[in-house]
């Protein structure tokens, strides 16, 4: 049986396709970081603009006075974790290769103090006893209605991140493009006015 | 190659920003009115090239198409992508204001370069000859990009590198690809608008 050689035109388009299925993934790609507190960890979660997540990137986590509290590295899930720090206000920066880098911030320590301060302000003036029996009660519920309203939101935020790291939409490349017209439209302008000036 | 903010050193940064400067202020002074709507229309290619990522099997690509604008514009190439750098960077925060300038150059400076490499072959009249100067335009200058990318990563820090080598082999397959779209879309253009080949 005769071997059919495939044509010039096939031949290059099966050299194509090889060559797309061994592209690289992480290929000059927008890349993004999440950050989010779920009982009591902070998680970090990078992703590039098509979705892919990012693995093994360097994450540095710094506090409100830009000192560095922790570095780590991200998963095999794109995903590092790490117990809430008593800082207020999280900047986490994610590095990855070739000059991609992503920073976001989160509130950590504001979720905890409020936790801690909120039972002083309004514990009901009763008896010491009832006082410390509340304010066991008290952190009982309020430890529930917390868990709660994760379990709650959870599937939200995961929808909010998934908005985020949506790529650009069709009528944001439109207005680029109508941005580009538009500037040729101005130089053409001046253009047109400095040779006519000349 | 669209380097973010907050990674490279000032006179990294600066220097590129003077670079840009002159490359864009001579290619504007070199673009005449004739020019112009390809400038344009060349700009909006490569803006929405190099932010569409085509999810091929596994993984997804993007064009960056800077051979295909340097054989086509010449100096040109250089106000053409800082253009549309400067939008990606206001619409969508890819790469960044403080480093327009250096990712302008990194992707401009290679289009000139294959200018004036292949500006001949592309426009002769041998049909092999002009597809496979094509093939090289668009694969030499995806090369050289990366390699100024890597050159700008490597002047600010020399942790920021990984392996020369090793990005340059993971990215052969773009580069091939590249350089087949903009053969293939050189030769189209020679084909059914020659002229726009001329610069």
């Amino acid at each position: 049986m005769k071997v059919k050689i495939p044509s010039p035109p096939a031949a290059a388009c099966m050299f194509l396709v090889l060559l797309l299925a061994a592209a690289h993934p992480a290929y000059a790609h927008k890349m993004m970081a999440f950050a989010y507190i779920e009982g009591g960890k902070v998680h970090v979660e990078g992703y590039f603009a098509d979705g892919k997540k990012t693995i093994d990137s360097l994450v540095e986590v710094f506090d409100e006075e830009g000192a560095k509290i922790l570095e780590g590295k991200t998963g095999p899930q794109g995903v590092f974790s790490f117990p809430a720090p008593a800082a207020a206000r999280l900047r986490i920066v994610l590095t990855g290769s070739m000059g991609h880098r992503a920073e976001c911030f989160v509130q950590a320590g504001e979720a905890q103090q409020e936790r801690g301060d909120a039972p002083a302000r309004s514990a009901p003036v009763l008896g010491p006893q009832a006082d410390e029996e509340t304010a066991a009660g008290r952190e009982y519920l309020r430890e529930i209605v917390a868990q709660e309203i994760d379990r709650k939101l959870a599937p939200l935020l995961q929808e909010i991140r998934a908005l985020r790291r949506s790529g650009p939409s069709v009528s944001e490349i439109l207005g680029g493009i109508g941005y580009v017209i538009g500037i040729m439209g101005l130089i053409m302008y001046f253009k047109a006015r400095s040779s006519r000036g000349s | 190659m669209h380097i973010s903010e907050g990674i490279l050193s000032p006179p990294v940064l600066l220097a590129g920003a003077s670079l840009a400067t002159a490359g864009v202020a001579y290619g504007l002074k070199k673009m005449d009115m004739e020019s112009i709507p390809k400038v344009g229309v060349l700009s909006s290619a490569f803006f929405v090239a190099t932010l569409i990522h085509v999810p091929v099997g596994p993984s997804s690509i993007h064009l960056v198409l800077n051979g295909l604008m340097g054989v086509m514009l010449g100096w040109a190439a250089f106000p053409a992508i800082m253009i549309a750098l400067a939008l990606q960077a206001m619409l969508f925060q890819y790469g960044g204001f403080t480093t327009l300038g250096v990712n302008t150059v990194n992707m401009a400076a290679p289009a000139v370069i294959c200018y004036y490499l292949f500006r001949g072959a592309v426009r002769s009249e041998g049909a092999k000859m002009a597809a496979a100067a094509g093939f090289a335009c668009g694969f030499v200058s995806l090369t050289l990009s990366i390699l100024g990318g890597a050159a700008s990563l490597l002047l600010t820090q020399k942790a920021f590198l990984a392996p020369v080598k090793v990005v340059l082999v993971a990215h052969l397959p773009v580069m091939a690809i590249e350089g087949l779209v903009t053969a293939f879309v050189l030769a189209f253009l020679k084909k059914v608008r020659p002229e726009t080949v001329e610069v």
